[in-house]
């Protein structure tokens, strides 16, 4: 697994590439977590290139859109292939967390 | 019934097993595995990482929960190939677990989520407490329909047809393998997608079947073999000495052909992959054709099980009760002369015992044992639910230390699934089940019946209701002794008398 941390302004947007699974999650949780602060308002988690994911994985997510939360922030997603929405949809993460068809979109003004 | 196995089962020819270190290093290679194994029964595409997934979550707890963190132990993981499916079997022998303690999932909480995706991906999804011989976590995947291999029934016309008046010519043999999609259309047709197993809408898991021997499926043809109907014997668990008269329908227009009988003559003298003791069938009692087409094939009524299956099942073309869960008639003709048994039926049901039993044709003896100490050892008790049906059932296959205990706990766990109906199957040549059954009828469970040569001998059946509201005015018994039998159950239902 790669991850990839840009921050625009008060936007974050971590390009993960591989599998997230119970090997490599606590890895990106703790990018995610640390990739968080005081000023971030926005989280892009673009997952063009995750081809997998499982429960640690999306505990993961889970954990790091709470923080951005409670800081007044929102965590969305961009770029998913089909086998991981159809897992993050069974878990009902796509309606937790807004999905974007591209980065760009993802980090429009609104 | 269909009912998922929570048996061992014998070594399969295309039984793969891979033992690995608890490790986590390791939940790759038994990805892997399965993953290929998968591959190799016939998965692909979204399906194999469906699997993969499964796989991971139930690896994963039991590297992470099953053991103390620096216990170096191993797993045996197992690819069964199943009539198109595949059942994997996670062993363990880690730390005792109740499943019943799962948190249920809520999205945005991370609770129950492992679990919570393994039963959405999968087809079945169970863990066995196998007492000192470890753990198991089950998982079933069925390989998904071809296009077109479904039931169809878009393709299917909306208007049902008229029934043929006139007697036509007809044959009854065994089923081709091209058949099969006709067999499940019919299914549709019959009884919608309400079917007890669902193995019945898939055309290759029927062919696969039968090729396995695990079913005998028969078909009524017309003289120019136009599919009329069809029955089959299923051989529920892999020692049965019995097997079940089940799937058992014929297309509307044929009804009153006497197909049903035919087919059910055909499959009573057809040889069998084994020798059978005896065969037994469900009759639905919210109507009576079925229970009179089982008199004529010369089988007689033995329990009714209360509220087995749900509301939705339905039989078109046949009026019938549509208001409360369904009951059915147990019914069994034995296939061999019995030998004479000493059975250990508890006091107050012995003389309701012999009357079934007499009403299958055997005069069995009676024991009363002496009062000793408790049974000890290791109880061992089988269980399996059929969570569509909402149905499960409990068979004491030994008594032991704490088996009142062991029931009562898998009862618990079945009741917070809310399966609504509990069948509990006791032995009844085991003297322990003169002494215990008072105990099994103080947790709730009553009389049902009895079941010749059942998977844990010849059995006296207890069952519970969990919440269901019956009345048994509604339930339709066709024979004297199917009405003298629902009358015994009434009498000793906790709820009805009341």
């Amino acid at each position: 697994m790669t991850i990839t941390a840009t921050h625009a302004g008060d936007a974050v947007v971590l390009c993960v590439a591989g599998r997230l699974d119970a090997i490599t999650s606590p890895e990106f949780e703790k990018t995610c977590l640390k990739s968080i602060n005081s000023e971030s308002r926005r989280m892009v988690l673009d997952f063009e290139g995750v081809e997998y994911i499982s429960s640690a994985g999306l505990r993961a997510i889970l954990l790091a859109g709470k923080k951005i939360h409670a800081g007044g922030g929102v965590l969305g997603f961009s770029g998913l292939r089909d086998t991981v929405k159809s897992t993050m949809e069974m878990a009902g993460f796509c309606a937790l967390f807004p999905v974007y068809e591209s980065t760009e979109a993802a980090l429009e003004p609104r | 019934m269909s009912l998922a196995d929570a048996a061992p089962h014998a070594p399969h020819s295309d039984t793969l097993k891979l033992t690995l270190p608890n490790q986590m290093p390791y939940l790759q290679l038994a990805q892997s595995f399965v993953r290929e194994a998968a591959a190799h029964y016939g998965f692909q595409g979204a399906s194999l990482s469906q699997i993969e997934l499964a796989v991971e979550e139930a690896v994963t707890n039991v590297m992470q929960h099953g053991y103390d963190a620096e216990e170096s132990q191993a797993f045996d993981i197992t690819c069964e190939h199943l009539p198109g499916g595949i059942r994997i079997i996670i062993h363990e022998m880690g730390m005792p677990f109740d499943p019943s303690h799962i948190p249920e999932y809520r999205p945005g909480e991370s609770a129950g989520m492992g679990v919570f995706l393994m039963k959405t991906i999968m087809d079945d999804c169970s863990f066995h407490n196998l007492g000192p011989l470890g753990k198991e976590t089950h998982l079933i995947k069925y390989l998904p329909a071809p296009a077109g291999e479904t039931s169809a029934p878009e393709a299917l016309p909306t208007a049902e047809p008229a029934a043929i008046t006139q007697k036509i010519k007809y044959g009854v043999r065994l089923m081709r393998e091209e058949e099969a999609i006709e067999v499940s259309r019919c299914a549709y047709k019959s009884h919608g997608y309400s079917f007890f197993d669902d193995h019945i809408y898939y055309p290759a898991r029927l062919v696969e079947l039968n090729r396995s021997g695990e079913l005998i499926s028969a078909v009524a043809v017309t003289e120019d073999n136009v599919f009329m109907g069809h029955g089959a014997l299923l051989y529920q668990y892999p020692e049965d000495r019995i097997a079940e008269l089940t799937f058992v329908f014929v297309n509307v227009e044929y009804r009153g052909q006497g197909a049903l009988g035919r087919l059910q003559d055909f499959l009573l003298a057809t040889p069998k992959p084994r020798e059978l003791a005896g065969i037994y069938a469900y009759a639905v009692a919210n109507h009576v054709f079925t229970q009179k087409a089982l008199v004529k094939g010369g089988f007689n009524d033995c329990g009714i099980l209360l509220a087995t299956s749900p509301v939705s099942w339905k039989f078109k073309g046949i009026a019938g009760d549509a208001s409360q869960r369904i009951s059915v008639v147990l019914a069994f003709k034995y296939m061999e002369t019995p030998r004479r048994l000493t059975l250990y039926a508890p006091a107050h049901h012995r003389d309701m015992v012999a009357k079934l039993y007499r009403n299958l044709g055997v005069e069995h003896g009676f024991g009363t044992p002496s009062l000793g100490a408790p049974p000890a050892g290791t109880p061992e008790i089988l269980s399996s639910v059929n969570a569509a049906e909402g149905c499960a059932e409990i068979f004491v296959a030994r008594y032991g230390d704490g088996v009142v205990r062991e029931v009562r706990k898998l009862l618990r766990g079945f009741c917070l699934q809310q399966v609504a109906a509990i069948n509990l199957f006791l032995n009844l040549e085991d003297p322990a089940t003169f002494l215990l059954t008072q105990e099994f009828e103080k947790l709730g469970f009553f009389f049902a019946g009895i079941l010749p040569c059942a998977r844990v001998g010849d059995s006296l059946i207890l069952q519970y209701l969990n919440n269901v509201d019956l009345d048994y005015s509604k339930i339709a018994a066709y024979t004297e002794a199917a009405k003298e039998i629902l009358a015994y159950i009434q009498a000793h239902d906790p709820v009805s008398t009341i």
